[in-house]
């Protein structure tokens, strides 16, 4: 398992995935990012991103039941794992801690540029 | 094609989101969209999650293997791998260049909004047809006005000749400055930095300028609202455009607005003044205008041109006259279109299919070397083939094995041609008289293209070693049974053969361009072209022009000089007459206008009558060339009047016919010499544009100077440009030129990697009859009938190769010739000549070869066993 920290990307999927709570596979997933962030993801880079954190485990995964607009396919449903939950905290503490050590009329203007 | 790359694992999940992806594309974009889109995930998921985990895994030692095995062998012979790459990398190479050139080519205005055509004219004449460019200025906006779908037109007359500019009391010359209508701009592209294109042509008398016209005039300051001065009056800067790109058909460095002159206001329907570009709406077909022209034409053209010729329009049209007014789109104008008036000289689109088949002739012979060698080798290499199968090779992997290495000589070229690439580019930019960069080579299209010519190379040329070898029987192989192989031997013969028939037929070609060149150049015109100085803007004497003249002629060194309207290769103005008392058909030739010292200063010959003379009131005089008599039919034509109507409109003009000259060459050699009448500068087209100056060939320099400065005493403020006429005409022919030079380099290349083959195949035929070569030696065999021996068979495969190329050529050539109206014939001489080249080139690299294996110490070859 190549290193434990997790790229931005990877950090928008597994937020995505938890957001969209059992009804996360692929198809799903690119199209949640599409509609909420301004950058598009390809569906190939999104099933990449998911197998790898599957991998590492940040996720888990069953498959889920065929249907007929998926020309009979089953679909991947993928989860966040407690392990997932850690290391998507642990960015948000991260990030809260140097938030916070910005410089508070900095910190305004920022947030206006938001 | 997932199934077949895909993991199993993550399969079902792929294919399960792409099916619902496509079902939503089919809902929202339509079928073809999905489909699109649905391909280009699937070549999106090529990634290494998806990959079928057992091909890379398993077969990884295996292939790193391959590759050290294939290294190894490939050192081990040097020679053989330096003769395959340096003849593979040059075939990429050219490849590689002629991609450039005709990617260049192709992409000629691709900047331009689509929809837009220019409009071109195939003008017929009873005896015969003529295509322009220019055409009645009233069509263009008729045209928006009748036909919806026509959203836009914007007329453009083309620079004819130099305009002198003046700002404050500075002078330029300007070849190039267009009028144009107020609506150009929205119907061919334009970038402006300053001013609005929409109102900058509005108003008389406003001009904008290209930046570099803007900063050679007024270096730094705002040019808007400034005011320059031509012959034509003041003009009022009011905008600035962005250079125009060197890739477009179109140039022009000065625009100004056309309506300024009041002739553009009038109506005109039948004489040809400017261009017409036309923006139709979105997705019409240009076929619909095409059609709807003939009856537009007769519409509005029908009472001028009864006026102009006396008949009606019908009984014009069944004379044999015709207007057909064709759409070019504006993207296809360099390579598709060659009319008379064209901008800039354009390129051709046989050029490039000329080119691309060069191209891949040129890799066709460095893949064949590669094969044939890799054949010839195939006899040494069978041991080692033996050997491995009999420590349990399967036959997939000694294919494999194969691949490999013919696939890291492709590799291995791809970056030498890469490298060449980048080295030659400058040149060839140069000999194409092209502005052309790597650029392309750098797009990802480009890349995968090249990527996957590369692999495709290396598994041809891998392919017949690979199989053939791979499936000898270890046994037999072992014994040495295998020494020939018949069909290896066959399909050797028939890739040389091949090969040498393309070389022959690339050197009878590149003959026969330059034969044709120098006949170009070398014909006689019917006019003295040596020593002949063309000083141009001499309208600009004025008054003076007589004064000019005779200060000129006051030098020892000038023999003659005589004012002209036109210099071959301008456009030559229509002019169509009436016979009187003739039930002859009014009839359309060409004009010029000449002063009475034209004709003895170019040294034309008079057929008939008298030239212009000033003893005699010559204003409504004319005179006419053979072919415009033999075409009016006039048996004794001195002295008979014939009717002109000006194309601009007024009364009827009356001339008589005083003399007939020889026919000359007034256009160049690619058009036949069209009717021909010759008016006298005094009469009613009284331009003298231009002074042909015959002077002495010694000190030619000092004669060109003492010229000028006599000119610059007369008229300080205009610029003296001089050229020689013969240069000028040479000009001309600079597409054949380049073409030409371009020809021969590939050309010489296509031979050299020819050669580089046969070098390294007779090293090996020569090289496995070692001992026959002892043997015959040891008989009493002398060096010479060795070499004789040798050169045999190569000299039998090159007969062979002349007689596929020669019919092939000479109907390749025949149909290149017919491009010209004065064309050369193909003579044997030239195919002799090439088939003899080629022999002696073959010889030189066989006979080194033989004459190395002929002279080796017999005792020595005979001695390995």
């Amino acid at each position: 398992m190549k290193g434990s920290k997790l790229g931005e990307f990877e950090e928008l999927i597994l937020l995505t995935v938890g957001i969209l709570r059992g009804e996360a596979y692929g198809l799903a997933v690119q199209k949640h990012m599409n509609a909420s962030s301004a950058r598009k993801v390809n569906l190939s880079a999104v099933h990449a991103s998911l197998n790898r954190l599957d991998d590492k485990g940040y996720l888990r995964s069953m498959l889920g039941a065929p249907s007929q607009n998926r020309g009979g396919k089953r679909k991947r449903l993928y989860e966040l794992t407690p392990y997932g939950v850690k290391a998507l905290a642990e960015m948000k503490k991260l990030r809260d801690d140097l938030w916070s050590q910005l410089s508070s009329d900095l910190r305004n203007q920022y947030a206006a540029l938001l | 094609m997932l199934r077949w790359y895909c993991n199993a694992a993550v399969l079902e999940e792929i294919e399960g989101d792409l099916y619902e992806a496509y079902l939503e594309d089919c809902e929202s974009h339509g079928i073809n969209i999905a489909r699109r889109r649905y391909t280009w995930r699937v070549i999106q998921f090529i990634k290494p999650f998806t990959l079928k985990r057992d091909i890379h895994s398993k077969n990884f030692p295996m292939v790193k293997n391959y590759i050290i095995i294939a290294y190894r062998s490939l050192i081990k012979k040097m020679g053989y791998t330096l003769v395959n790459v340096f003849g593979l990398s040059i075939g990429l190479a050219c490849c590689m260049m002629i991609l450039i050139y005709v990617d260049h080519e192709t992409s000629y205005d691709d900047f331009q909004s689509e929809d837009v055509y220019r409009v071109a004219l195939n003008r017929k004449y009873p005896d015969r047809e003529v295509n322009y460019t220019v055409m009645p200025h009233s069509i263009p906006p008729q045209l928006v006005e009748d036909f919806p779908y026509v959203v836009q037109q914007g007329r453009l007359v083309p620079p004819f000749g130099n305009t002198t500019v003046r700002y404050e009391d500075q002078f330029y010359d300007e070849p190039y400055f267009a009028m144009a209508d107020s609506t150009f701009f929205e119907v061919v592209r334009f970038d402006f930095t300053m001013g609005d294109p929409q109102t900058a042509l509005r108003d008389n008398n406003t001009v904008v300028i290209s930046e570099s016209i803007a900063k050679k005039y007024f270096k730094g300051a705002d040019p808007m609202g400034k005011t320059l001065t031509t012959n034509n009056g003041n003009w009022t800067v009011t905008g600035v455009f962005a250079d125009y790109p060197e890739k477009s058909h179109f140039r022009a460095d000065l625009i100004g607005a056309m309506q300024t002159f009041p002739f553009f206001n009038t109506p005109t329907w039948a004489s040809f003044s400017s261009m017409a570009y036309i923006k139709l709406q979105p997705g019409t077909d240009p076929k619909l205008l095409e059609a709807a022209f003939p009856a537009f034409v007769r519409q509005y053209a029908a009472g001028q041109i009864q006026q102009m010729t006396g008949q009606t329009y019908d009984e014009y049209i069944a004379a044999g006259n015709g207007y057909h007014y064709t759409l070019q789109p504006i993207s296809d104008i360099h390579l598709h279109s060659n009319l008379e008036g064209e901008l800039k000289p354009n390129g051709s689109i046989s050029y490039v299919y000329i080119f691309i088949s060069i191209a891949i002739f040129i890799l066709l012979i460095a893949c064949i070397n590669f094969m044939n060698l890799s054949t010839a080798r195939s006899t040494e290499r069978a041991k080692e083939v033996g050997v491995r199968k009999v420590l349990g090779s399967l036959k997939s992997q000694l294919v494999a094995q194969f691949l490999t290495e013919s696939m890291l000589l492709s590799l291995a070229s791809f970056v030498v041609a890469t490298l060449l690439v980048v080295l030659a580019v400058p040149t060839f930019a140069a000999l194409a008289d092209r502005q052309l960069t790597i650029t392309l080579l750098t797009q990802p299209l480009a890349m995968l293209a090249m990527c996957t010519l590369v692999i495709m190379i290396g598994l041809l040329a891998g392919l017949y070693p690979a199989f053939v070898l791979s499936a000898y029987q270890p046994v037999q192989v072992l014994k040495g049974k295998m020494q020939t192989s018949k069909l290896g031997v066959v399909l050797r013969n028939g890739l040389v053969v091949f090969q040498f028939a393309i070389s022959i037929g690339l050197i009878a070609s590149t003959i026969i361009i330059f034969d044709q060149m120098n006949f170009m150049i070398d014909k006689e015109l019917g006019y003295d072209k040596e020593h002949v100085i063309v000083i141009e803007g001499t309208n600009n004497l004025e008054d003076k022009a007589e004064v000019y003249r005779q200060q000129l002629l006051r030098q020892t060194e000038i023999i003659n000089a005589g004012f002209t309207s036109n210099i071959p290769g301008n456009i030559f103005a229509g002019f169509s007459v009436n016979v009187q008392g003739s039930t002859k058909d009014a009839f359309v030739g060409r004009q010029m206008t000449i002063d009475e010292h034209y004709i003895p200063t170019l040294g034309i010959r008079m057929r008939e009558g008298r030239q212009f003379d000033n003893q005699f009131n010559d204003t409504l005089s004319i005179l006419l060339n053979h072919t415009a008599s033999t075409v009016l039919g006039l048996d004794d034509p001195i002295g008979k009047k014939i009717t002109n109507v000006p194309n601009a409109g007024g009364e009827p003009l009356v001339f008589t016919i005083r003399g007939i000259v020889d026919d000359f060459h007034f256009q160049p050699l690619h058009r036949e010499i069209e009717p021909l009448f010759i008016t006298h500068v005094d009469g009613p087209f009284p331009f003298h544009n231009f002074m042909m100056v015959k002077v002495s060939p010694s000190n030619v320099g000092s004669t060109l100077s003492s010229m000028e400065s006599t000119w610059a005493n007369l008229v300080p403020n205009s610029p003296f440009k001089a050229s020689f006429l013969d240069q000028d005409l040479e000009a001309f022919y600079n597409t054949e030129r380049t073409s030409g030079k371009l020809f021969t380099a590939f050309t010489s290349l296509a031979i050299v990697i020819a050669c580089i083959g046969l070098f390294g195949l007779a090293a090996y035929t020569t090289g496995q009859k070692t001992k026959e070569i002892g043997v015959r030696k040891v008989m009493g065999a002398t060096v010479p009938s060795i070499i004789f021996l040798l050169s045999k068979e190569f000299t039998k495969l090159i007969l062979i190769s002349l007689v596929v190329a020669v019919p092939i050529t000479w109907y390749g050539m025949s149909n290149w010739l017919d491009d010209f109206a004065y064309r050369i014939d193909i003579s044997p001489m030239t195919f002799f000549f090439s088939g003899l080249g080629a022999m002696l080139i073959g010889w030189i690299t066989v006979s080194f070869q033989s004459f190395k294996a002929a002279i080796v110490n017999p005792v020595k070859s005979l001695r390995s066993e």
